[in-house]
């Protein structure tokens, strides 16, 4: 049975420190930035779907909106304009399941 | 405290936590680093591989399905990244190589060592230096090795063997 194997020493002298924060620290950096990266690609292909969606409803909208404040009607116009915005916020969150793009958290 | 196995650090990561995947990278960060010295024989662009290849791993994450084996995971996607590095970069190594073997010799003796075995792998093949890296510096079993290189398992044997007989003569020392 081999007791010491020479080449074991040549092979600890090259050995990588066992804890290295640098080296740590500059990998999670390319992660929050390859995130980032992905969510600003996620958000702005969700934004052109939203975007051509606006554009096809468009004209069924105008429709709409021009029968709701056709002569007056103003209580129409009063309940419609929050619905509508309403429907918007509601959209925003279900599209990008929170407000803001997520820092590393090393917590 | 108890530290947590890399299942659990796999699972944290998977749902979003870079705490979690930070302390992978702590955990592996050596013997990743340490591999890829070895077989690129470049410290520089092995740091750079090791750092490409754990970003590659946050990004597919999802697909390591059992957490258990994220170290032999990790050495694999190291694996193929140095082997593509090493086609692109071939030409402007081999410059650097030769640049390298300029420099005078430093007095430490534990990175002279050091640099006396890097010279010595960089004469074996390209898996040959993978599988001896492996299985002679980290302490693999020829098997893990094989499915790390994706080879059969007798290549990774042969070439360890091979590897070491070469790296013994190379560098001069008796062989216990």
């Amino acid at each position: 049975m081999r007791e010491h194997d020479p080449l074991q020493d040549f092979f600890r002298a090259g050995d990588v420190p066992a804890r290295d924060p640098g080296f740590r620290l500059a990998v999670m950096a390319d992660v929050a930035r390859r995130r980032f990266r992905r969510e600003l690609a996620e958000r702005l292909g969700q934004g052109l779907v939203v975007c051509l969606l606006v554009l096809i409803m468009a004209p069924v909208a105008g429709d709409v909106l021009e029968t709701l404040f056709r002569g007056g009607e103003s209580r129409f116009a009063l309940l419609t304009l929050p619905l509508a915005l309403g429907v918007a916020l509601i959209g925003h969150f279900w599209l990008n399941g929170r407000l803001r793009v997520r820092l590393p958290n090393l917590r | 405290m108890q530290t947590p196995d890399d299942g659990a650090l796999v699972a944290a990561a998977r749902s979003g936590s870079d705490h979690a995947f930070a302390r992978i990278v702590d955990r592996y960060q050596s013997p990743v680093r340490g591999f890829l010295r070895r077989v690129s024989g470049n410290d520089a662009d092995a740091d750079e591989i090791a750092q490409d290849a754990f970003v590659d791993a946050w990004t597919h994450l999802r697909s390591l399905r059992d957490g258990t084996k994220l170290k032999s995971w990790l050495f694999a996607i190291a694996w193929r990244k140095a082997k593509a590095r090493a086609r692109s970069m071939s030409r402007s190594r081999t410059r650097e190589t030769a640049w390298q073997a300029l420099q005078p010799v430093s007095d430490e003796p534990q990175r002279e060592m050091a640099l006396a075995m890097q010279q010595a792998l960089g004469q074996l093949p390209e898996e040959q230096r993978a599988a001896v890296a492996l299985c002679l510096a980290g302490g693999w079993s020829h098997s893990d090795a094989a499915s790390v290189l994706d080879l059969p398992l007798g290549t990774v044997k042969s070439h360890v063997s091979r590897g070491r007989t070469r790296l013994i003569a190379i560098l001069g020392v008796d062989d216990a």
